[in-house]
């Protein structure tokens, strides 16, 4: 998880926090499934890459299987580094491509996706690292049978079931061997990578499951202690595998650091570092931060060949506070000069060890501490208190999350000025030299964010791209994250392909949510680009930027997510035309408080395309509800959306666009409607419930609605109570503005159900500009009981003559069984 | 004693002359021989109380006071009845004893009445005049006690065993009896030179040295006097034994307990039993707490529902709970007891004196004793009486025969009735428990049969084992079965110590083998071997469920992956011999991830606290405690108290999830308390059947725990597992089953298990160790072949039993022996099945010959019962004749030109471990011979029938 959460971190540089527990990875394996059975074919279907990963600096052919792909335009990877050379073989389910990888292409996962002319594929990784690629040959599931290979390679295999991958290299007392895995992280499933250096005995010298830098895959390190032929096992960590069971062993002689000490710095600054393997050997270096660090920075060995994947350490401005042993008590806290904020660092260096920091505080302020441990690739299971100058203990966690979920993450309001302490252990009251930990506190800082909801069920991926067809639109929801920032930003797309653009532009300060619609021109050419999306603020005093931040799942098996990785740009694509458009038409009157309004949407359909078009209502205003979908059926060219406002809607105009999904028969293909503006408003009347009516089967009686004019209307509206079943009449009335009530007369018959008809309202069209009506609900909750026709007094009986009682039938002598007729007999003889 | 002798001789019936001949022939004491003048001295014992007890106390005795008079004692007879004084002294004629039975034969008032028997003779009205003429002498402190006919009897067969009497015991050896209401039965057992005891209470002469401190009736003593101390004497065939009587306060009453009391006749009339008022609901309206468990609530429930009703302050007499109790009104349980009970007087004085509530310093019961605690009767029909002794915090004790209950764990051997008497039935050992308050407590009971001809053989003994097993075996009387011969040993020791069928090579060279302490050697090497290694990983794999998929949700750990690093961590300890006490103390206190530190996911196997409470007493300690969540265990001590006090220990197990959707962290939460079910109070935490240890806050309790479970202060650890071990080797183990240990289950072999406990203890729980022990013993080697005296025998260890192979020794074999391997899920291709790590993977093949799943840690998970559909997988599926096939071992051997007897040879020793008798190879010569042209199918055939027998699939 290391190399994702480092790679995303840098794309994301000035993204001031995480928050969100599914930080890291781009994904791609499920997505992959989803699209297989939804058949979704106008969009390509990217099943897998092969090779997985390239050296840098090299030239790789990369063959691309998938589906839909006979119209491929490129590769689109969302990193720097890649250049698609030639386009070598194009068919319908694989494509084979040469593609060059820069000498300084980031080590570790990028995301890759399939353009087509039709549309863009969900992402899979594609890994950069040092080594030329060795594909693995099988039989090599015995010691025998194991492949030979060399230092320095990384091996591109598989793991069928059951299967273990044996390697044979030959080593010289001395020389050091490290393996990493690749597993998990290509996002081909849940794969487990078990990784281990036997020698020729069998012996395991060191292995490795899981880790915490990279999660389930693994690496070790291992000093060679005799000459000779060793072997390196791959398998699965519970001998599962499957034909998806891909993996990337890179086999090297490179010291492999878990992590590094102090793990965070200043941007723009050099800083010593020790570099802290598993055992608790280390090295130290000075190592420069570039100024346009992300806050997530990887940092690699500069002095002696680095890892294949770097180590997690923070970049942000705030001067390090290091601890200095013995802190394992209040009275010999490290002392740290409280600024805005602060940076804690040490290392919890033995079982029971607990470090304690001391900061002056004042009353009132509101700390946001956060704790980097697991997020840095630490053991470290931390537990972070604040305690006041008595060691009272103020507040703490455990696991507040953040980007790791064993990390603490919390607030402290200080309740008085005077010394506070910081206090760092580890849950389980272990320690090692690897369990470093960094400690950030201050004001929490100030940010804003967006991203797109989860469309679907377990697919993080579906409509996460921006594919828009020439000539229309394409629209899509976010969702706004502020913390600390208020009022209204800009939204801003650079970069986007020609003839395209954002008609979204404003994001108002109230809203929580607000589609993005993009629009391209008839004539735009075929094109793809990766859009950085950012928000500017409205007013100069308010230096946030906001940025997008896309959580993905790298891996999920239905609902238990593995890995997820969050990007901070849009992939865009030009496509080509679709056979349809769409139009909100609906008379321009408001929506008012407490009414309901119909949108109706219309489809300007291409000859010869009929299909169904499935419509999304990507958003509405607060107060504002209707069903997220609705159908437009095959040969029909409209569909409705019943708009429904709140009484307490507030007033104003709205942009409401629709999303059309259709299948052309080659797949689904997608095109939005043009804004459409929806005025909310005041109602003009209101009605409480009406007051209970009761009335018998058969008879009649009167409801009564009390009226509040609020805004006087032209002309007459009509009112109707809406809720009663057809066996009941009630007559529609009319009303104006100066109406204080209206009274319907209320019919019924013998099948008029007996019971409460509930949930009654009164229906009101008022007339607004003249022919066309605003829909008014009033006396909301008003009930009409129908009783029984009620039985009438019972008749006095009628006098019978009393009937002589039947004379009883002689009873049929009864047989007696034997023993009862002993009885019998011998009671008489008594 | 001749004396009594002299009684019995005249007054049964039974010739008088032979047998006091015989009887002064053994004993030496003071004769009596009859003046032939007719003019003898008198001599009580001899003359007066034999006659006294056989005619005259059948009626006048203080269960059956006719005319009020009562004859048992010499103040009771001279203070008299409805007639006035039983007799005057010096003067016959006046008293009434002689005035009425000198009456005509058919006079109304004659003594002893008409259906009582005859008249007294004439020597007897004599015997009788001349004792009241000269002075009425009568011992001092002397209890007269009526003889029935069957007691004569068994007094005259005790008379002839006399000679043999090693030793007499008065039981319990000393009294104390506080405030008046105290009182003790007394039991006198004798035990004779071929350790045979009996019950000689009525036979010995009973007495009290100081009469005016204590009164005996009906084996019972009462204080007479308010302080003081005397002894009771005991005399039977010239010995005399002695006991102490402590006198404490012996003329003040002790206040009558609800708790102490009342709430025991509930319990003994079994009012609080399940199927009647201590039923969830109750009965009829009426609900007591099941067996007591609860005499706070019982006491609300009784006092203060209906009013006035169920007790009546009143007219104590109309209670509801009298009336019903004693059968005066309907009742659904019908009559528990009467009027004239103990039971009766008890509730109805408690209801007397206000139906008062206990202070709340009312002692508890700390403990109950029972006596004697092991008797070996001979022949059915022998009668023991037990008597039961319970202890309170005060440092009172009290006699609760009448009080407790009594249950045999074997009524054919032993049955108690509820009074406490024992009866023996048929050759073999049952334990009689008795029950009182919390307490449960058992005596053993061996009986072997009448007049058998048995002569203790001569045994050769490899180590303690034998010699304890041999001296049980010496009390059942029962001769062990020979020892095995080296072929039957051979694959014996293979199967139970490796988990694998002999190859022929092994057999071939175990045979060959000249050294005479080969078979030391053979399991020497066997233990040394992987495969040992594995037996023992996947028997405790069993024990602590290690399987994936619990909740049958894969998402729902322990996973696959967990499970399997659980099963290697399990495996690599018990590889590297590390001793099982350590991995306890380590798996019990392991914290941190499933995934990093596997032995937590023994907490992961059982998330609900109440279960893993009970999880680990059964694992660990062989206890079965679930009964005590709801109330006090039945036939055992657990109490609720202490299993929410066992459970506190798991009451801080934290859990948390991590990054990693399969590994949940296991940690010491610092907080969580175990309350009470009942009483919902916090219980502290306290080691089941000992300690409450101090803990310092937060301090893990598992640890504490993990620490105490596996020392030697926990008596059961080492047992248990000593246990475990044994059984495997014997298919049963010393207590059966394994893991139901129990007062009322107790061992077969109490000694024995001792001995084992302590030899694994002193080996530092080195399995290794104990095998070498357990299959170095001559018990191990026996044969299978049974003898008269043992084939009935399961629990002694005295023949080998014949075991079904449990399923996965037996995939295993079939693979080995067919040279296939196997395949199972998540394992490499070849692994056996002993290797499986999760309990979750299985196969037809093992599931149809009972594997365990893992779903429970009781000892019956491992199904070993033979079934129809096991034998027709082994007769019809794949498993023999595919692998038969598909191994090609005839077919290589054939080709290897091996001859038919080779052939034959070789593949009984691959299936029996043995090479073929004379019939059988008549036999395959035969097959061969009739069908010439497909020897090769015949030969095959004869693999598929070997492995089809039971011979295979048995171990014997």
């Amino acid at each position: 998880m290391g190399i994702l959460s480092l790679t995303l971190v840098s794309m994301n540089k000035n993204l001031s926090h995480f928050t969100s527990r599914r930080l890291f990875g781009v994904a791609t394996l499920l997505a992959l499934t989803v699209l297989e059975y939804s058949g979704l074919a106008g969009y390509p279907v990217l099943s897998a890459t092969a090779p997985r990963g390239a050296q840098r600096g090299s030239e790789v052919k990369i063959k691309v299987t998938g589906d839909k792909l006979a119209d491929f335009q490129t590769l689109m990877f969302l990193s720097p580094g890649f250049t698609v050379k030639s386009v070598d073989k194009v068919e319908e389910k694989a494509v084979e491509c040469t593609v060059v990888v820069a000498p300084e292409a980031r080590t570790g996962n990028h995301l890759v996706r399939v353009v087509t002319k039709s549309g863009i594929s969900h992402g899979r990784q594609f890994f950069v690292g040092n080594y030329p690629n060795r594909d693995e040959v099988e039989p090599n599931n015995d010691l025998s049978l194991a492949q030979p290979i060399t230092i320095n390679q990384t091996i591109e295999g598989v793991v069928q079931s059951e299967d273990v991958d044996y390697f044979k290299v030959t080593a010289k007392k001395g020389q050091r061997l490290t393996l990493e895995a690749e597993g998990l992280r290509l996002g081909y499933g849940t794969f487990d990578p078990y990784i281990a250096i036997l020698d020729k005995d069998r012996f395991e010298k060191v292995s490795s499951d899981d880790t915490i830098l990279h999660r389930q895959d693994g690496y070790c390190s291992w000093t060679v202690d005799e000459d000779g032929e060793y072997f390196i096992m791959m398998r699965d960590s519970s001998y599962r595998g499957s034909g998806t069971a891909f993996y990337r062993l890179h086999v090297g002689g490179y010291r492999r650091p878990e992590v590094v000490y102090p793990a965070g710095g200043r941007p723009g600054q050099k800083t010593k570092v020790r570099f802290i393997e598993k055992d608790g050997s280390s090295f130290e270096e000075e190592s420069m931060i570039p100024a346009d660090a992300p806050e997530f920075h990887m940092l690699f060995a500069t002095n002696q060949e680095a890892a294949v994947s770097g180590n997690l350490f923070r970049v942000v401005d705030v001067e390090n506070t290091l601890e200095t042993e013995p802190n394992d008590a209040l009275a010999q806290a490290t002392a740290v000069n409280p600024g805005e904020r602060a940076a804690l660092n040490g290392i919890i260096e033995k079982a029971g060890d607990v470090d304690f920091f001391k900061l002056t505080l004042k009353k009132g302020q509101k700390l946001l501490v956060q704790g980097f441990g697991q997020a840095l690739g630490s053991p470290l299971d931390m537990v972070v208190n604040v305690q006041n100058a008595k060691g009272g203990n103020i507040t703490g966690n455990d696991d507040g999350g953040g980007t790791r979920r064993l990390d603490s993450r919390f607030s402290v309001d200080i309740p008085e000025d005077g010394d506070y302490y910081v206090r760092v252990a580890d849950h389980l009251e272990r320690g090692g030299a690897n369990f470093v930990y960094r400690v950030e506190l201050g004001t929490a800082p100030k940010e804003l964010y967006v991203s797109s909801p989860q469309f679907t069920i377990n697919d993080t991926h579906y409509r996460q791209f921006i594919a828009v067809p020439k000539g229309g639109r394409y629209a899509t929801l976010v969702n706004v994250t502020r913390a600390g920032v208020s009022g209204d930003f800009t939204f801003e797309a650079p970069g986007l392909p020609a003839g395209m653009k954002l008609l979204t532009d404003n994001l108002p300060k109230d809203y929580t949510s607000i589609p993005l619609l993009f629009e391209c021109t008839a004539d735009a050419a075929i094109g793809s680009a990766t859009v950085p999306l950012t928000l500017k603020s409205v007013d100069p005093a308010q230096n946030v930027v906001g940025r997008l931040r896309q959580p993905f799942d790298v891996v999920r098996e239905g609902n238990v997510i593995y890995l997820t990785e969050t990007h901070d740009k849009l992939p865009v694509a030009v496509v080509e035309e679709v056979p349809f458009s769409l139009e909100i038409q609906t008379p321009p009157v408001p929506l008012v408080a407490g009414g309901v309004m119909n949108l109706k949407v219309v489809a300007k359909r291409k000859e010869g395309f009929n299909a169904a078009i499935r419509l999304f209502m990507i958003w509405k205003p607060s107060g504002v509800s209707s069903l997220g979908e609705v159908t437009i059926p095959a040969d029909a060219n409209e569909a409705v959306f019943v708009l429904d406002a709140k009484k307490d809607v507030p007033a104003g105009k709205w942009k409401f666009t629709v999303m059309g999904e259709a299948d052309t028969g080659k797949g689904r293909v997608y095109n939005a409607s043009p804004f459409h503006e929806v005025e909310t408003a005041p109602a003009y009347v209101t009605a409480p419930a009406m007051s209970l009516a009761v009335v018998e089967q058969g008879k009649e009686t009167t409801m009564v609605a009390k009226l509040e004019t609020l805004k006087p209307f032209e002309g007459e509206a009509v009112a109707q109570v809406v809720g009663v079943p057809d066996t009941i009449v009630i007559e529609a009335n009319k009303i104006t503005k100066d109406s204080k009530e209206v009274t319907f007369q209320v019919k019924t018959t013998a099948k008029s159900p007996v019971g409460k008809q509930a949930n009654l309202f009164v229906s009101v069209e008022i007339p607004v500009n003249g022919s066309t009506t605003t829909t008014h609900r009033i006396a909301v909750g008003s009930i009409l009981r129908i009783d029984a026709v009620r039985k009438a007094a019972p008749a006095a009986p009628e006098k019978i003559a009393a009937a002589k009682p039947k004379e009883a039938a002689p009873a049929a002598p009864k047989v007696l069984s034997r023993l009862e007729q002993l009885r019998q007999e011998a009671a008489a003889a008594k | 004693m001749s004396l009594r002798l002299l009684f019995v001789s005249a007054l049964s019936g039974i010739g008088f002359a032979s047998f006091a001949a015989e009887g002064e022939a053994v004993t030496s004491g003071p004769t009596a021989a009859p003046n032939p003048g007719g003019k003898v001295a008198i001599n009580f014992e001899r003359d007066i109380q034999p006659l006294l007890e056989s005619k005259c106390l059948e009626c006048h005795n203080p269960d059956k006071v006719k005319g009020d008079l009562l004859m048992h004692t010499a103040e009771s007879l001279l203070k008299g009845g409805d007639s006035g004084a039983g007799l005057v002294v010096g003067q016959a004629d006046a008293s009434e004893i002689v005035k009425r039975v000198v009456l005509p034969a058919d006079h109304d008032d004659v003594m002893p009445p008409k259906k009582s028997g005859a008249p007294l003779t004439a020597d007897q009205i004599r015997v009788l005049k001349q004792w009241v003429q000269e002075g009425a002498t009568w011992p001092a402190g002397l209890t007269l006690r009526h003889r029935s006919p069957e007691e004569l009897k068994a007094y005259a067969a005790l008379e002839k065993k006399l000679p043999q009497l090693e030793r007499v015991e008065i039981l319990p050896a000393r009294y104390r009896l506080e405030t008046k209401r105290d009182h003790h039965q007394v039991v006198v057992m004798a035990t004779f030179k071929d350790a045979t005891t009996q019950d000689v209470t009525a036979f010995s002469q009973l007495k009290l040295a100081d009469p005016k401190l204590v009164s005996l009736e009906r084996d019972v003593i009462k204080p007479n006097a308010e302080a003081g101390q005397t002894e009771l004497i005991a005399t039977l065939g010239g010995q005399t034994v002695k006991a102490v009587v402590e006198v404490v306060q012996g003329h003040q009453d002790r206040e009558i307990s609800w708790r102490l009391d009342v709430m025991p006749v509930f319990m003994r009339g079994t009012c609080n039993s399940g199927g009647c008022h201590g039923a969830a609901r109750g009965k009829d309206g009426f609900r007591l707490s099941l067996f007591g468990m609860d005499p706070a609530g019982d006491y609300e429930r009784v006092t203060r529902e209906m009013p006035g009703r169920r007790i009546n302050l009143a007219i104590p007499e109309e209670s509801t709970i009298i009336e019903k109790a004693i059968g005066a009104v309907p009742h659904s349980g019908n009559q528990c007891f009467d009027d004239k009970s103990e039971y009766y007087r008890t509730l109805l004085e408690w209801i007397n004196k206000g139906a008062p509530n206990d202070k709340p310093e009312v002692a508890k019961v700390t403990g109950i004793e029972v006596f004697p605690k092991q008797m070996v009767l001979e022949g059915a029909g022998s009668r023991q009486q037990m008597t039961v002794r319970a202890s309170y915090s005060d440092g009172t004790d009290r006699d609760v025969t009448s009080l407790a209950l009594y249950m045999s764990n074997n009524d054919p051997v032993a049955s108690i009735d509820k009074n406490g008497m024992i009866q023996s039935g048929d050759r073999g050992a049952a334990f009689a428990l008795a029950r009182f308050d919390v307490y449960s407590t058992t005596a053993q009971v061996i009986v072997i049969p009448d007049k058998i001809q048995y002569e203790r053989p001569k045994l050769a003994e490899a180590n303690y084992i034998d010699t304890l097993v041999n001296e049980n075996l010496h009390k059942l009387r029962i001769v062990p079965s020979e020892i095995c011969s080296d072929e039957v040993y051979v694959r014996r020791a293979f199967i139970d110590v490796a988990g694998v069928y002999p190859k022929p090579e092994d057999v071939r060279k175990f045979l060959a083998d000249p050294n005479p302490k080969k078979r030391e050697v053979l399991i020497d090497e066997l233990t040394q071997r992987k495969e040992f290694t594995e037996v023992w990983v996947m028997k405790w794999a069993e024990l602590l469920q290690i399987r994936s998929g619990i909740a049958g949700n894969n998402n729902q750990p322990p996973f696959y992956k967990n499970a399997l690093l659980y099963y290697n961590w399990l495996s690599e300890r018990i590889a590297k011999n590390i001793p099982l006490n350590e991995i306890v103390i380590e798996l019990l206190s392991a914290s941190g991830g499933t995934v990093s530190s596997p032995a937590v996911n023994f907490y992961q196997t059982e998330l609900d606290q109440l279960k893993l409470t009970e999880n680990v007493a059964q694992v660990f300690m062989g206890m079965r405690i679930q009964c005590a969540q709801c109330h006090n265990h039945p036939f055992d001590r657990w109490t609720m108290d202490d299993y929410y006090g066992f459970k506190a220990f798991f009451s801080q197990v934290g859990r948390k999830n991590t990054d990693d959707p399969q590994e949940v962290i296991i940690y010491n939460n610092k907080s969580g308390e175990s309350k009470h079910f009942l009483t919902q109070a916090v219980m502290k935490p306290k080691f089941l059947g000992g300690a409450s240890p101090e803990l310092k806050p937060g301090e893990d309790r598992r640890k504490v725990l993990a620490h105490w479970i596996a020392s030697p202060e926990n008596p059961y650890f080492a047992r248990n597992i000593a246990n475990i071990m044994w059984a495997h080797f014997f298919g049963a183990g010393i207590v059966e089953p394994v893991d139901d240990v129990r007062v009322s289950n107790p061992p077969s072999n109490p000694e024995l298990l001792s001995a084992l406990a302590k030899s694994l203890t002193d080996y530092k729980f080195d399995m290794r160790r104990m095998v070498k022990d357990i299959c170095g013993s001559m018990t191990y080697q026996r044969s299978s072949q049974v003898n008269e005296t043992n084939a009935l025998d399961k629990r002694n260890f005295s023949r080998a039993q014949v075991r079904r192979v449990r399923s996965e020794v037996l995939l295993d074999g079939i693979s080995q022996i067919t040279e296939t391997p196997n395949k199972f899920q998540g394992l490499p291709l070849g692994a056996r099945a002993v290797q499986i790590a999760d309990g979750a993977v299985s196969t037809y093949f093992l599931t149809t010959f009972g594997r365990a799943k893992r779903e429970s840690v009781c000892s019956c998970e491992v199904k070993m019962e033979p079934t129809l559909s096991q034998a027709l997988h082994l007769m019809n599926g794949d498993a023999v004749h595919d692998r038969i096939k598909s191994g090609k071992i005839v077919a290589r051997l054939v080709s290897e030109k091996k001859t038919d007897r080779e052939i034959a040879d070789d593949l009984f020793l691959r299936v029996f471990g043995r090479s073929p008798i004379e019939k059988e190879w008549a036999a395959i010569q035969q097959a061969v011979a009739d069908a010439p042209e497909s020897r090769q199918a015949v030969l095959e055939d004869l693999f598929w029938a070997l492995l089809n027998s039971k011979e295979f699939y048995f171990t014997h």
